[in-house]
């Protein structure tokens, strides 16, 4: 699970009124029908959001699971740029010895 | 006569039994069988396994090193292939393989052959003993590979160009296209192009990792397990090593295990990190602050301390390891590390809006007091309990110093005066230690300003009736209806309080009120409970001097099936609370003298008492001869148990009495029935619950855990829909048992709250 500031789009500091908002404008980009995944995202980013009470909460106690090791594994791996990949790191890769 | 001695069975082989040899890597065994099966029928089928097994154990010999047994198993091969013609291009594609290039053109020169010696050219990075015709083509495809590397795409294209159709190198010509458009994220073509590739070529061998990430198709045809491989194979490569370093980082990261070990390759990893991705240093910082919480020691938070900046929400870890101590049930170090927390945000921090900031207070706030109430729990404790531990202790039992939680709560409520949670724990309090008067001002400050509140206007409801305000707990009962009309249990409350304030007007004489009362209530609400309604009605008539309509209105109730002994109870009580005549009160005394009289009740009349009787035990009706009427009612519920009830209204009845704590009606009752319905899991933990609850603190004993394990087998046995509640009971109950003694802590057979208090 995302930083839900991060899913939303919005910075630390915004209200109920830009959660909100911000929340019905993703909610019309990625209908649940046709992006269940990303809608599922934006909804429980929301939730952690949605009204002061959420907000405090999230920012005393939450954050536990925005950060894993597997989602900075993942992190680090699709924004590592696309390259190219020379034969000696295929054959690195491919684990076939040789080169 | 000599007796027949039995044929020793043997094994048929199969090509099945071939290849479950060479997944044992037995390979002299496999070639062996693989022989035997060509011996006993030379079929295609056969010669292929043979060849497949000959190839097969080269490529293993030489992977253990055994050259050795390859080369023995080469020379095999080759003398397989020159009697048997159509294995030469399996096993020439073997020799091409492992740099034997003359014999295996020697022994088939077709294009296939021509692929392998390219393929070993590539993988060798020399081109020496190929054909004179390879060796160019090499040439070129080396030349193209290093114009790819340094970008040059227009050179690569130029390069390849010279590649004919028939080139030996033809795969490595994809391979390369493939790679071009993957760099420039052209997904499709490098797909199209890998698709292409000869499955047995070196070729599609180096592009698998790669197309695993792009091509779905591909991957889902691959075993998990190497998909998997190759994920791990190529994330290292697109993370310029990140990902391997942090995989080993979350090695030391599974739960409850010691984190020492993580220090040194974060301290390896984290120059790195900030070079390359500096965005994930903090979102590194944030995981492993996270990870000392929850399964951290003060020896990991130093070392976080010489890695990372404090977190601006944090800067002197006092919420780190005021949430470690509460992880670990330190509460009184965690209290005085969230009080340093709340003080520091009482400092107003940058970075936090003033709305939020004053939450965060409040809530920390609310969640000392929590922890002073946890911490004070040994105040609450019986006094044989309390006297019992100091003696352990060998010192008084102290309170714990922090202060009373109620201050806290009322910090949290002037700084978030909407938020319910601390007005709630607050008005429990006051309302546990009988403060009646400052409960309900709490709720009506906080309902002053938030009026549809329900859980401050439910427990005001509560907080009425157990002081017998029935009038204002019927005001307070409407307003919660309002806020949700929807909500049965709140209907059930407004119903009760409709009754309660009806009875309490007639109980002052007030007999228009109760009408109004009544009236108010409606007949929906009455039909919710006829027997206490119509009793009601019935006593209000006779009170007002309407004999005729009174007498009608009891031989109406009294002849509902089912409803006649509740009825009776009502009327009798209701009669004596009223202050009838005791000539008015007669008949309905004696009706119920013949009622508790009955030797044979149903199970149904049994519950109807039960239920008429819990429910002036929640209304708290006191009234003259209460205990012997107790003694009388359990008696007669007790005799129910040889009505022909079924098994459902018979736990009906149970659970009735388990709520009103007649426990040891509960333990004869379940007894019998256990006998009665043998199949039924209820019963025999009905029956050890309330044995347990009638003797609190009692050591199991061998018969309750003998029933125990009744009760599970035949839940286990049975096909109940509740049958999975009943499981999750009887795990919650062999759970609490504490076989070095104690209090059996758990409650009802359904998940209900612990039972706690006298038996009957």
């Amino acid at each position: 699970m995302a930083n839900p500031y991060a899913v939303l789009g919005l910075p630390p500091d915004a209200d109920d009124a830009a959660v909100r908002s911000r929340y019905l404008q993703l909610a019309r980009e990625f209908p649940p029908e046709q992006h269940p995944e990303k809608f599922a995202a934006v909804r429980a980013a929301y939730d952690k959001l949605k009204d002061l009470d959420s907000r405090a909460e999230y920012r005393l106690f939450g954050g536990a699971d925005d950060e894993t090791i597997d989602e900075l594994i993942d992190s680090v791996i699709r924004s590592g740029p696309i390259r190219r990949i020379t034969l000696n790191e295929l054959f690195r890769m491919a684990g076939v010895s040789g080169r | 006569m000599a007796r027949k001695r039995p044929t020793a069975v043997v094994p048929r082989i199969t090509v099945q039994s071939v290849e479950a040899e060479l997944k044992k890597t037995e390979y002299s065994k496999a070639l062996s069988l693989a022989a035997r099966l060509v011996e006993s029928e030379p079929s295609d089928s056969h010669l292929a396994c043979y060849t497949r097994t000959l190839t097969l154990c080269v490529d293993g010999y030489l992977r253990q090193g055994k050259v050795k047994s390859a080369t023995e198993t080469i020379r095999l091969a080759e003398l397989f292939a020159q009697s048997h013609a159509s294995q030469r291009p399996a096993v020439a594609a073997t020799l091409a393989r492992c740099g034997e290039f003359d014999k295996a053109l020697g022994l088939a020169d077709v294009p296939a052959t021509r692929m392998h010696i390219a393929d070993l050219c590539m993988r060798r990075n020399r081109a020496d003993g190929a054909p004179t015709e390879l060796k160019a083509d090499f040439a070129i495809v080396q030349a193209a590979f290093r114009d790819y590397e340094a970008g040059r795409d227009d050179m690569v294209r130029d390069a390849l160009g010279k590649l004919g159709l028939t080139s030996s190198f033809l795969s490595w010509k994809l391979l390369l296209r493939g790679l071009q458009a993957y760099a420039v994220n052209d997904i499709s073509r490098a797909i199209e192009n890998w698709q292409r590739l000869p499955a047995d070529g070196l070729a599609a061998q180096l592009a698998a990792p790669l197309r695993c990430r792009i091509d779905p198709d591909f991957r889902r045809s691959l075993p998990a397990n190497r998909a998997t491989e190759f994920d791990r194979a190529t994330e290292n490569v697109f993370s310029g090593g990140l990902a391997g370093e942090l995989r080993e980082i979350q090695t030391h990261t599974g739960r409850d295990q010691d984190l020492t070990p993580i220090w040194k390759p974060v301290a390896s990893l984290l120059p790195k990190l900030r070079a390359v991705q500096p965005s994930c240093v903090p979102r590194l910082a944030s995981a492993l602050y996270h990870l000392i919480v929850r399964q951290g020691r003060p020896a990991d938070l130093e070392s976080y301390r010489r890695q990372f900046p404090s977190p601006h929400d944090d800067p002197k870890f006092d919420r780190l390891r005021a949430l470690a101590c509460e992880s670990t049930g330190e509460d009184d170090f965690a209290v005085e590390y969230w009080i340093a927390y709340e003080q520091w945000l009482a400092t107003t921090p940058a970075g936090w809006p003033p709305d939020l900031l004053a939450r965060a207070r409040a809530i920390v706030l609310q969640r000392i007091g929590r922890l002073i109430e946890d911490l004070n729990i040994a105040d609450q404790a019986p006094a044989e309990l309390r006297r019992a531990m100091a003696k352990m202790l060998g010192e008084p039992l102290e309170p714990s110093n922090f202060g009373n939680p109620d201050d806290y709560y009322r910090k949290s409520l002037v700084l978030a005066p909407d938020r319910s949670e601390a007005a709630c724990l607050l008005f429990d309090r006051m309302m546990r230690s009988q403060r009646w008067a400052a409960a309900e001002r709490v709720a009506t400050d906080f309902l002053a300003q938030q009026p549809d509140e329900l859980d401050l206007l439910e427990r005001l409801m509560d907080a009425l009736r157990e002081q017998g305000r029935s009038v204002e707990r019927l005001a307070i009962a409407k307003r919660a209806a309002a806020v949700n009309p929807m909500d049965a249990e709140i209907e059930h409350e407004l119903i009760q309080a409709y009754l309660a304030t009806a009875r309490w007007y007639l109980f002052q004489g007030d007999t228009d009120s109760c009408e109004r009362i009544l009236v108010e209530a409606g007949p929906m609400r009455e039909v919710r409970n006829p027997a206490a309604f119509g009793s009601l009605r019935a006593i209000l008539a006779r009170c007002r001097k309407q004999p005729a309509e009174a007498e009608v209105l009891e031989s109406q109730l009294l002849e509902r099936p089912g409803l006649g002994p509740a009825a009776a109870l009502y009327l009798s009580v209701l009669g004596q609370l009223a202050r009838l005549k005791p000539a008015q009160r007669k008949p309905a005394e004696q009706r119920l003298r013949n009622t508790l009289a009955n030797a044979q009740p149903t199970a149904s009349e049994a519950l109807g008492l039960l239920t008429a009787i819990a429910e002036m035990d929640f209304e708290r009706m006191d009234f003259r001869g209460r205990a012997t009427l107790d003694k009388k009612i359990l008696a007669m519920v007790e005799r129910s148990v040889n009505s022909d009830a079924n098994e459902s209204e018979f736990e009906f009845v149970l659970r009735t009495l388990m709520n009103r704590k007649n426990h040891k009606t509960v333990s004869t009752m379940a007894a019998r029935l256990a006998t009665r319905f043998p199949k039924s899991p209820v019963f025999p933990l009905f029956e050890l619950q309330a044995s347990v609850l009638k003797s609190p603190g009692r050591r199991p004993t061998g018969t309750m855990l003998g029933k125990l394990s009744l009760a599970r087998r035949l839940a286990e046995a049975c096909d109940r829909p509740d049958r999975s509640e009943i499981l999750d009971a009887i795990k919650k109950i062999q759970a609490a048992l504490d076989p070095f003694g104690g209090r059996f802590l758990f409650g009802g057979p359904f998940g209900r709250d612990p039972y706690d208090g006298d038996d009957d």
